[in-house]
């Protein structure tokens, strides 16, 4: 399911405009990410919870120019899924 | 770090003013509704911005009860992941806390990042303000611009110069393609003048006239020898390439003549042959011990495939056990 595919659900299940739709979910997944970027932990009920994470650094070989490179220590965002998400998707 | 629910965020995003509180909470509930769903349906959910969701399964696998040491196996299951997009660290809120340091400075994040915020701000000022100063005192020197100018002056005369002298060259080219045109048809006519009006020019053109068809006389001598030249080393080329032709016509008849006697030959040695066969059917073999039929018929004709007609010529009832030491008779 692409963006354009999940906007139209949603806008079947709520009802409107599509585009404006997209606009709405634009600013609320930044209102998201903003808090998870903050260092914050944001649990969704039924769903799972996101959080920032650090990967640390580590050192990878590059088997063409044969020499270790150093990859730099990162952040990004880890997704938790909840119990009632884990069983909602076995089949 | 704060622990903090959708109720959280869902008040964030309605206190942007975009909509209610109610259709904020409805559009929270709906989005994870909708992803899960999609989850369910097609395993994949893009949402730009956010990132991928993704249902991967996950096989069995073996582990150890560490209180009693007994192996068990966990069943495979299926999980949800989720990749963050590029533009999920790229919003100009968070790029201050995604370029920071590691999460264990960011125990008080709020103040550190305004402190952040700030220092870009004034490099930033100042920066801007050098590079103004810069492009000020590039632009407000006025011996640079002159500078320019002559540079450009310069280029512009040389270009015309070289220009110029492209246009000479080409014309005196055109006057010389003239005078060589006109010394050509001088010179065709040449001949025939000779002969008739000699004697009307003053000797000054008369000499150049007859100067020039001597040497034009001479030129095509030249070439007419040097024609005759190419032409006798043609003849004998040619001579040389039919006399090879002949030779190698003559080695082929050679070869086939040597050929149709060749197998006259063999037919001789046929008629000796004959006898050997006669002599190897009175050949013994004496029976050593481990050999066995399909040997020797390999060993000595190379097959295994007279085994039969050694079978038939000798009348063994049993061939697999042959007595050692006893002599057989070979076809």
């Amino acid at each position: 399911m692409n963006n354009r595919a999940f906007i139209d659900q949603m806008a079947k299940k709520l009802g409107g405009d599509a585009d404006k739709l997209q606009q709405q979910v634009d600013v609320f997944v930044q209102t998201l990410l903003s808090q998870v970027t903050a260092g914050n932990s944001v649990t969704i009920k039924n769903f799972g919870s996101f959080e920032l994470k650090t990967k640390a650094e580590r050192k990878m070989y590059n088997p063409t120019t044969k020499s270790f490179n150093v990859i730099p220590a990162k952040q990004t965002i880890g997704f938790k899924m909840s119990p009632t998400l884990k069983d909602k998707v076995q089949k | 770090m704060e622990k903090l629910t959708i109720q959280n965020v869902v008040e964030a995003f309605a206190a942007k003013g975009l909509i209610s509180k109610k259709s904020s909470e409805a559009l929270a509930r709906t989005f994870f509704e909708v992803i899960v769903e999609g989850l369910n349906a097609d395993g994949v959910v893009k949402i730009n911005g956010l990132g991928t969701f993704k249902v991967i399964s996950v096989a069995d696998r073996e582990s150890v009860n560490v209180n009693n040491g007994k192996r068990i196996v966990i069943e495979g299951y299926r999980k949800v992941t989720f990749t963050p997009s590029e533009t999920a660290f790229m919003n100009p809120e968070n790029s201050s806390v995604s370029s920071g340091k590691p999460s264990k400075k960011k125990t008080a994040p709020v103040k550190k990042t305004k402190v952040v915020l700030k220092e870009p701000e004034v490099n930033d000022a100042d920066l801007q303000e050098n590079q103004f100063s810069e492009i000020d005192m590039i632009i407000s020197t006025p011996e640079s611009l002159k500078d320019v100018r002559g540079h450009l002056e310069e280029a512009k005369n040389r270009a015309e110069k070289t220009l110029e002298e492209a246009n000479v060259a080409l014309a005196e080219k055109v006057k010389y393609e003239k005078m060589l045109k006109e010394m050509e048809s001088v010179e065709v006519k040449d001949p025939n003048n000779e002969t008739g009006a000699k004697g009307n020019k003053d000797d000054n053109t008369v000499s150049a006239t007859s100067a020039l068809p001597s040497s034009s006389s001479v030129n095509t001598g030249a070439t007419e020898n040097n024609n005759g030249g190419k032409k006798w080393i043609f003849i004998v080329l040619a001579l040389l390439v039919v006399a090879f032709l002949i030779w190698l016509f003559a080695r082929s008849d050679n070869n086939s003549n040597n050929e149709q006697p060749a197998p006259v030959q063999p037919q001789v040695p046929v008629v000796p042959s004959e006898p050997e066969d006669t002599v190897e059917q009175q050949k013994t073999y004496v029976m050593q011990p481990g050999d066995f039929l399909a040997r020797i018929s390999r060993n000595v004709y190379g097959t295994e495939d007279s085994v039969a007609a050694i079978i038939r010529l000798n009348g063994f009832t049993n061939p697999d056990s042959i007595p050692v030491g006893s002599t057989i008779l070979l076809p």
